[in-house]
């Protein structure tokens, strides 16, 4: 073997490696983010149809189907390496995860909204993970969910005097359009780097 | 003086094996395999070979019911590592 051919050999087998671990990240994203936008658009009509009350509860459907789904992606998964990158980045999720459980059971408990918690947490979840593999626009993506997080309590604000007069009149869509907010904020913050990010992977394996 | 290239890495599946496992905490069998594009039966040897000589720790297991193969490099494999690296850009400057 010369030595040309070692070089090669050492940057070839680095180079996969690192893609293999990018590649992994993007279906966790994709499974969590539109299990949430399902989840979230049955709650938005249980809510503007009236439906029954204990339909709130399918709200848990999300770490449900989420964690399911995590499982059997881990399961399906070819082999791959373990590497400190994804040690950090499972980390990462299971305190924000975790910390997103509380953050639910807190605005039960309190009757406070959970939707500017919950996105703010899995904000700061995205944006973390996109630094710990260098990826910019996944960062980017978590960095604007964050900023959008804001739009709840700046609406709660706006709508505090005429919320009760909304509930009486036709514009109750508005009280619960924070449900559609919450769907939409995780197409930006999940769905899309996710699809980005198994795009970029599929494109470097050709 | 040019130091020499060390024979156990100058192999082409060892250095495959050892430049996969320098960027990742452990790899399994399967995936070494997938990525080197070697046999089982010459893989096996080779990784025998490298564990013989301190560089990787091999860790055999059960997932479910089928057995897995882990490996994992050592800190004498890191270090023979930068060596050889290093030696071989000596080489490459000539």
């Amino acid at each position: 073997m010369d030595n040309q051919k070692s070089l090669e050999i050492i940057s070839q087998m680095i180079a996969d490696t690192s893609n293999q671990i990018e590649r992994n990240s993007g279906k966790y994203f994709i499974a969590w983010g539109y299990t949430t936008i399902a989840v979230s658009i049955f709650e938005y009509f249980v809510m503007c149809l009236h439906l029954n009350p204990i339909l709130i509860w399918a709200w848990w459907l999300i770490p449900v189907i989420g964690g399911v789904a995590t499982i059997i992606l881990a399961r399906n998964e070819s082999p791959t390496p373990k590497s400190y990158v994804d040690r950090s980045i499972s980390a990462v999720w299971a305190v924000f995860g975790t910390s997103s459980l509380y953050a639910f059971v807190a605005a039960v408990v309190y009757s406070t909204s959970m939707f500017y918690l919950i996105v703010l947490l899995m904000g700061m979840g995205t944006v973390i993970t996109g630094a710990i593999c260098q990826h910019r626009k996944l960062t980017l993506c978590g960095a604007i969910a964050m900023l959008l997080s804001l739009i709840f309590p700046i609406k709660h604000i706006a709508l505090k005097d005429i919320g009760a007069e909304a509930l009486q009149s036709n514009s109750e869509w508005l009280i619960y359009s924070d449900i559609i907010i919450f769907a939409v904020i995780f197409l930006v913050m999940m769905v899309i780097p996710g699809h980005i990010m198994n795009c970029k992977s599929k494109k470097s394996l050709c | 003086m040019l130091k020499p290239l060390d024979p156990l890495l100058h192999s082409e599946l060892r250095l495959a094996v050892v430049s996969i496992l320098i960027g990742v905490e452990s790899a399994d069998f399967v995936y070494l395999k997938q990525r080197t594009g070697a046999t089982s039966g010459n893989l096996s040897v080779q990784i025998d070979k490298l564990c013989k000589a301190g560089y990787i720790d091999v860790e055999k297991g059960f997932v479910g019911r089928k057995p897995r193969t882990l490996c994992k490099i050592t800190d004498v494999g890191r270090t023979a590592f930068k060596g050889y690296v290093e030696a071989l850009k000596d080489y490459i400057s000539m």
